[in-house]
Parts: structure tokens; C-alpha cells; sequence
């Protein structure tokens, strides 16, 4: 069974850039906050805080390189 | 029986934009539901009533609108016009419940059983359905201006209402509704077009405004850890990056972004507004990795050209009249305010608690200032103002028709904007488009202006009133003082509400809107 067959799930991710890290990290962002409401600022919750927004970012930056590698790979542009 | 006479009483026209404005209805009150979380986690159980109520009123309208006139017809250009200001002025008005329903039951439920926060005079002032219908205009247009003397003190249940008005405002209630709602080929493209957004992300319409939804929840979670990691609270960092992205500037505290006097939040904060300026199919392609879309797409290119010769003209500005000494402070108030007025945002940090007050600053500064809420960002995201795109095909249109002279009469020539070249038929459509609204757009801030001038009776100088009614209609929310619950006066409240309305909607809509309502008034002919 596919992530994307799963209810509620399933139409998230599909509406989407079609991006398993981005939709991994758009279900993350609930947990972040909160781990961050019951925990507090600690070590651990800066961290996967931190991570979080350096995974985005980076994920960005790799996507852009990998374009910038295979330029007419259709399937990656918007429809 | 009696069903039958009302049926043909309601012309095909209005049935449409009744079972739409019902369904944008149904939407309000799905979202006040959802509010209902906030109460329950903080224990402010005083206001669960009046939430409820808020929530079952535009709900039960709605769905009975819905069902009596669901099998109405697609709505033409003209009904998506006239759903898209109805829509949004009764959501304004709906809307508004909670803080008014909050203001009046709070303190009625008890003294003893509620906190301290059902019974300031800061709740008190939402009493006045003005100021509550006011708040709530401001928040769902993503104004920003606020009839709340201190938000700090204010249950957290209306703090998060007013950010949750901002942040669905943003991306706009038809938006949303369509997103939910919507079934594909129900004119959702009209509708969707009516709220001033044209581009699509996918052919599909509905796939397009969940994907705007998609993106949006995605940088609102990185916004909130950005924020937080800045050394704000969660509870703040969640408020704040919600009303940043959407270009809102509501806050839950009494100085806006000033109460931290941080730099490193007034950093964070930067990029967070410059975001929700970019229009959501460039995220999209940024997101799928076209990082060039940056600098190659021209509205995108300007709002980094823009935003960075304003702030370096702010700042100069403030060195050179003495505010500030040449340093970081000149240069992190200098492009904090300028972002925050041209992202048509509203954040503030020059507040006189711990600096020159943003109304203090000199009148060439101010109305710099100014310029940049009347301009405001990319068409196709969050932001207020003409958009980019306009103030361009204005300036490039009239460079056109004045080099014409220079060029033979048989000369074939194109407008060209960005990467598109116009036909002379487009070309002329766009400008005459752009003059237009932008005409229309100064014509309602001097009758505003005059409206200030003459109730305000001279107590404020005249680049506090420009730049008040500036960032009123261009959906910003700085304030140079003028606006609270007692300072400003009633006819002001009022035209201000519709330089809020006018501005989200980009005037067309609402001037098609009023001249249908005289027409079936028989005002107008």
C-alpha cells in the first residue's frame, strides 16, 4: 500500500510538487510543534527544530542542482 | 405552496451568487469549529459559547442557501464579481461574532469563573460591533490595523482568531472555499479569478488552489521554526509566522514585533514576509527545484529590486535626518519597515517603547513609506497595494505611447513585458487594465484623505493621515498612531472598512457589486 492510496493522507501528498521529503516534511511540522508545546526549548527540540528548516532549505538546493542536471526531464515540471 | 412565488421571485443571477456566498458561508463556520481547539487547550472556556454561536450562524445560512439554490447555473464573469464581494464582505461581517459575542458574554458568565482576560477594557472594545466588524475586515482583507489597545491581554482564543482571519484571508476565503468545497466545472475558475488571481499552477482549478493550500501549510510550519529558533515563544512564533506569510501583521503582543527588540527576529522575520510577497506558482516552481525563477521571472526580480532600493532609501533617509547614526540599527529599522509596508505586512519595530516611533519618523521617510504600501508585491500572492506587476505595464505602457511619436506611422511595434510581447490589441487591454485600477486606487485614498482630514480636525499633520489611509487600503496595517478604538472616529471606522474591502479585492468587484445594488434599487439607471 502506497502512501498515496491512504485517506486524509493520500489527497496531501498528491496536491503537492510530488515530493516524498517535502510531504514527509509537511507531517512532520504538526509533530515539531508539538514536541517543542510539551517539551519546551530544550537540546533535543532545538535540534529537530534546526534540522527541520536546514531540510527544506537543502532540499531545495538539491532539487535546483538536479534540474539544473537533467533540464528537459518533463516529468519534474508543473502540469 | 408558498415556496413556488419566491422561486421565480429570485432571478437566475442572484441564485447563483446565493448558493456560492452560501457555500463561503459554510466555510466561515468550518473554521470557527476548528478554532474551537483553542479554547479547550488553554481552559478559556468562557468563550465556547459565543464561538459556537459564531459558528452555527454563517453555517446555518450558508447551508440553507446552499441547498435551496444548488442547482443554480455556473456563475458568468459578472456573478464571480459579485460572489467575490459579497462573499467577502459578509464573511467580514460574520466573522466579526466571536469578538463581539466574546466581549458581551465573557464577563456575563462570571466573574469568579473566568480569567481576568473576559473582562479588560481592551475585550471591552469589541462591544461596539464597529470595532468588532472592523477587526474583523482588517483581519480577513490581511490589513492588519487593530481596534485592540493591548492584544497581549486578550483571550488566546481571539488572538488566534484574529491570526487565523490573516492567515485564510491571505490566500482568500473563495480560495479556500474552492479548495473544499468546489466541485471541478462549477465555475470555480471565475470565482477564483474574482478574488485578483489569474495564474494556475495546474490546468485544473481545484488542483491549483490545493496546491497554493499544500505550499502554504508547508512555509507556514518552516516559518513557525524559523521564529521560534529566533528565541520567540511557540505560542507567538506560531501567530507571527502565520500573520508574516499571509502579509497580515496582526500580533499577539502590545508592540507589535518591538515588544522582542531583537535584531535576529527582525532578520528572521525578513525573509518570512518577502515570501508571502511571491507569487504561489513561483513557489511552486521553486519548490520543484527552478530556482532561477528568482531573478527570471520579472515580478519576482522586482520585489528583490524593489524591496532592496526602498530599504536602502529608507535607511538613508533616516541617517540623513539625524533618527539614526550611520550603523546596523539605521539599516535593521531602515529595511524591517520598508519590507514590512511593501510586502504590505505591517510588523513594526519602530515603536516608540524601544525607538523612534514609526510616527515620529520625518515626512519624507513616511511617505516613502507610503509609496511602498500603494505599491505592494507580486499579483498571485498574499500582498495588497496595485501589485508589481501593474505599476510595471503602467510605467512600461507609458514609455510605449511616448516613443511612438518617435517611429514612422507604418512602424509595426510590440509592448513587451517580461518575456511576453503583446499584440497591439493585448497591449492596449493591459495598460488601459493597469491605468485604470491604479487611477481608481488614488481616487478613493484622497477622498479618504479629505474624510480623515476633516474628521480627524486637524490632529494629526498630513503625512500621518496619507500614510494611515495608505496602508489601510493597501491591506498593510502600519499606523502612525491614528487608528485604535477611541482615536479614530466613526466615519473614519467606516471608510476605512471599505478602503480594507476595496483593496483586497482590487476595486472592480465592488464598484460592479454597488452599481448592481443600485440598479436593483432603482438608484441607479
Amino acid at each position: 500500500m502506497s502512501p498515496e492510496t491512504l485517506p486524509v493522507i493520500g489527497p496531501i501528498i498528491n496536491t503537492g510538487p510530488n515530493d516524498r521529503l517535502f510531504d514527509g516534511l509537511l507531517f512532520l511540522g504538526p509533530i515539531l510543534l508539538l514536541l517543542i508545546a510539551v517539551l519546551g526549548r530544550r537540546p533535543f527540540t532545538v535540534v529537530f527544530a534546526f534540522a527541520y528548516v536546514i531540510a527544506f532549505l537543502a532540499h531545495i538546493v538539491h532539487n535546483n542542482l538536479r534540474m539544473d542536471a537533467a533540464p528537459n526531464d518533463e516529468s519534474r515540471r508543473p502540469g | 405552496m408558498s415556496r413556488v412565488p419566491i422561486q421565480t421571485a429570485v432571478s437566475p443571477g442572484t441564485r447563483t451568487v446565493a448558493r456560492d456566498v452560501g457555500r463561503i458561508l459554510e466555510a466561515l463556520g468550518g473554521l470557527l469549529v476548528l478554532s474551537l481547539v483553542v479554547p479547550l487547550v488553554f481552559g478559556e472556556f468562557f468563550v465556547v459559547p459565543a464561538l459556537l454561536i459564531a459558528a452555527a450562524v454563517p453555517f446555518g445560512i450558508g447551508r440553507a442557501l446552499y441547498v435551496r439554490y444548488q442547482d443554480a447555473s455556473a456563475p458568468t464573469k459578472y456573478h464571480g464579481m459579485v460572489i467575490a464581494a459579497t462573499g467577502w464582505l459578509l464573511v467580514a461581517v460574520f466573522g466579526a461574532l466571536p469578538f463581539f459575542l466574546v466581549a458581551w458574554t465573557g464577563p456575563a458568565l462570571g466573574a469568579e469563573l473566568v480569567p481576568p482576560a473576559a473582562s479588560t477594557p481592551t475585550l471591552s472594545a469589541f462591544r461596539d460591533p464597529l470595532n468588532a466588524l472592523f477587526e474583523s475586515m482588517s483581519g480577513f482583507t490581511g490589513t492588519g490595523l487593530t481596534m485592540v489597545d493591548d492584544e497581549s491581554v486578550l483571550p488566546h482564543t481571539l488572538q488566534w482568531w484574529r491570526t487565523f482571519t490573516e492567515w485564510v484571508g491571505g490566500v482568500g476565503v473563495i480560495v479556500l472555499t474552492t479548495a473544499i468545497l468546489a466541485r471541478p466545472g462549477s465555475g470555480s475558475l471565475t470565482l477564483y479569478e474574482s478574488e485578483a488571481r489569474s495564474k494556475k499552477i495546474h490546468p485544473s482549478i481545484v488542483s491549483t488552489v490545493r496546491t497554493i493550500w499544500w505550499i502554504f501549510l508547508i512555509f507556514t510550519f518552516v516559518s513557525i521554526a524559523v521564529l521560534w529558533l529566533a528565541g520567540m515563544p511557540l505560542w507567538d512564533a506560531i501567530n507571527h509566522a502565520m500573520t508574516g506569510l499571509s502579509t497580515g501583521g496582526f500580533s499577539v503582543t502590545d508592540a507589535s514585533i518591538g515588544t522582542y527588540d531583537s535584531a535576529v527576529i527582525d532578520f528572521a522575520l525578513v525573509p518570512i514576509m518577502i515570501a508571502g510577497s511571491i507569487a504561489f506558482p513561483i513557489h511552486f516552481l521553486i519548490l520543484k527545484g527552478e530556482l532561477r525563477n528568482l531573478y527570471a521571472d520579472l515580478q519576482t526580480r522586482w520585489v528583490f529590486l524593489y524591496m532592496g532600493a526602498g530599504s536602502i532609501a529608507v535607511t538613508t533617509l533616516l541617517v540623513t535626518n539625524g533618527v539614526y547614526p550611520v550603523s546596523l540599527e539605521a539599516v535593521r529599522y531602515g529595511l524591517f519597515q520598508f519590507v514590512s509596508a511593501a510586502t504590505c505586512t505591517g510588523f513594526q519595530t519602530a515603536v516608540g517603547l524601544t525607538t523612534t516611533a514609526l510616527g515620529e519618523w520625518p515626512a519624507s521617510t513616511q511617505l516613502l513609506l507610503s509609496g511602498g504600501m500603494v505599491v505592494g508585491g507580486a499579483a498571485g500572492s498574499t500582498v495588497g497595494g496595485i501589485k508589481i506587476i501593474r505599476a510595471l505595464t503602467l510605467a512600461k505602457g507609458i514609455r510605449f505611447q511616448v516613443a511612438d511619436v518617435f517611429y514612422p506611422e507604418s512602424a509595426v511595434r510590440r509592448l513587451k513585458i517580461g518575456e511576453r510581447v503583446l499584440t497591439p490589441e493585448q497591449g492596449h487591454r493591459e495598460f488601459t487594465e493597469a491605468a485604470i485600477i491604479i487611477l481608481l486606487w488614488i481616487l478613493f485614498l484622497l477622498v479618504a484623505i479629505v474624510v480623515l482630514l476633516v474628521s480627524l480636525d486637524g490632529q494629526y499633520p498630513l503625512e500621518n493621515v496619507v500614510f494611515e489611509v495608505a496602508s489601510a487600503q493597501g491591506n498593510v496595517g502600519l499606523s502612525t498612531g491614528i487608528t485604535g478604538p477611541e482615536s479614530l472616529p466613526s466615519v473614519a471606522k467606516v471608510t476605512f472598512l471599505f478602503n480594507m474591502w476595496v483593496g483586497r479585492l482590487e476595486i472592480i468587484p465592488i464598484l460592479v457589486t454597488l452599481r448592481s445594488a443600485f440598479n436593483i434599487l432603482g438608484v441607479y439607471r
